[in-house]
């Protein structure tokens, strides 16, 4: 591969070099891509659209100025054209500078424009800056020249557009990393048995010691009797499916994405929010799957209570 | 009469993403940083901003509103500033700044919050 220097130096070959083919408007001027563009403008100038006073004044009704290219511009994918300004663009493009803006753009208007005129182009390099630091990014100032005519050959416009093409800055680093660690979890007084059990390979649900009533997540007061007398109950880790739901987006530290999310009706009757486990999850995560709970790392190397698939899927 | 240093009526443009694709699209611009939020942000813009054309469009409209639609556009010569990004507006503002028959140069401005989008100068053949 050539290095940017090399490019720049054949881009400047192409200066003043011949100009493209000419580059056929696909129609000619044409009163409804003249209303699309006074529509789009708010251009109500009746110069342009209105048919009587058109005929009262100029005799016919007229094209925008400001539409001059738009009688010539590409199909959203263009063919490649082989003019001077276009090997410019594309060895500079091969040298990294892939963004442009429009710096300069002045047209001289020889003479109006009527309805049913067929506009061409030709386009040609016409000068290369140096490089250049800009606001945008390091870059080369290009010149283009654009002359405008009818079938006849007839030149009814000038046209000179400056460009910046230039590299764009470096793309700011993602906050997020990759995967990276799942955020370790916030333990209190009212959950630490919960987590001593994940690290004892126990699955233990809070249980109010008055009234036997199971309680997840961890929680200090009995919802069913008001006692603040927390125990805990080691579930057997058996379940299913209550619901599920995939997480595409945004990304989150320690998760990969797609990422399933379960809500497990544990046996007992308490549901837990939990995953798959690692390359345990199913091909089709369904609704009533018979799950059993598997404790395994998640990203970044901690336990968490996790599922793994049984065989059979629940009536 | 026109004079040197009248001023024309400001014209105040709502760049809507709306309105940028509208005029980007019926200027047959196809260029993504006129449509596409994402791939203008990966080409190290803030967001879709209004196209080349478009600038022009309404420079020439603001001289042909004022001037009525007898004005024939000469010329139009436009330096680019500040993106129009999608979001903001712009106010358009012009002075005349030469008088030669019923030819008339006109300095236009079009402003938004990140300063000047477009600094032109206009001549036109106006209506005596």
């Amino acid at each position: 591969m050539k290095d940017a220097d090399a490019l720049i130096a054949e881009a400047r070959t192409h200066l003043g070099g011949p100009p493209g083919p000419l580059r056929v408007g696909r129609d000619p001027v044409n009163l409804p891509m003249v209303h699309h563009w006074c529509q789009a403008l708010d251009d109500q100038n009746p110069a342009y659209l209105d048919e009587s006073f058109a005929a009262e004044t100029r005799g016919h009704l007229i094209a925008p100025p400001g539409m001059m290219q738009t009688w010539t511009m590409d199909a959203p994918r263009g063919p490649e054209y082989t003019g001077s300004n276009d090997a410019v663009n594309r060895l500079l493009d091969e040298a990294g500078y892939t963004s442009v803006v429009a710096v300069n753009y002045e047209h001289e208007y020889l003479r109006e424009l009527k309805l049913g005129e067929r506009i061409s182009v030709r386009s040609s390099a016409e000068d290369l800056s140096d490089e250049k630091k800009t606001a945008l990014g390091m870059g080369y100032f290009t010149t283009v020249k654009h002359e405008y005519l009818t079938d006849d050959g007839e030149v009814v416009c000038i046209a000179r557009m400056r460009l910046l093409k230039f590299k764009p800055p470096a793309k700011p680093v993602d906050e997020v990393p990759e995967v990276g660690k799942r955020p370790t979890p916030a333990i209190g007084r009212d959950s630490k048995f919960f987590w001593d059990g994940v690290e004892a390979s126990e699955l233990r649900i809070g249980q109010c010691n008055a009234c036997k009533t199971l309680h997840h997540p961890p929680q200090p007061i009995c919802r069913s009797c008001q006692s603040t007398d927390m125990g805990f109950a080691v579930s057997s880790g058996k379940g299913v499916v209550y619901s599920f739901v995939t997480h595409h987006y945004p990304k989150l530290p320690g998760v990969e994405l797609p990422h399933t999310v379960l809500l497990v009706e544990l046996e007992e009757g308490v549901r837990l929010v939990s995953e798959w486990a690692a390359g345990a999850a199913p091909e089709q995560t369904v609704i009533g799957q018979q799950v059993q709970v598997a404790f395994t790392p998640v990203p970044g190397g901690e336990l968490r209570p996790t599922f793994r698939p049984l065989s059979k899927v629940a009536q | 009469m026109t004079a040197v240093g009248d001023t024309l009526p400001d014209l105040t443009i709502d760049a809507s993403v709306r309105n940028i694709v509208a005029t980007a699209i019926a200027s047959r611009d196809y260029q993504d940083v006129h449509h596409d939020v994402a791939t203008a942000q990966e080409k190290g813009s803030k967001t879709i901003f209004t196209n080349i054309l478009t600038s022009n469009g309404y420079v020439l409209r603001y001289v042909t509103d004022h001037f009525g639609p007898l004005t024939i556009i000469k010329s139009s010569k436009l330096r680019l500033g500040v993106p129009n990004y999608a979001g903001d507006v712009m106010t358009i503002r012009g002075t005349v700044t030469a008088v030669d028959g019923n030819l008339v140069t006109i300095d236009v401005k079009g402003s938004n919050s990140l300063g000047d989008h477009v600094i032109a100068t206009v001549t036109a053949e106006v209506a005596p």
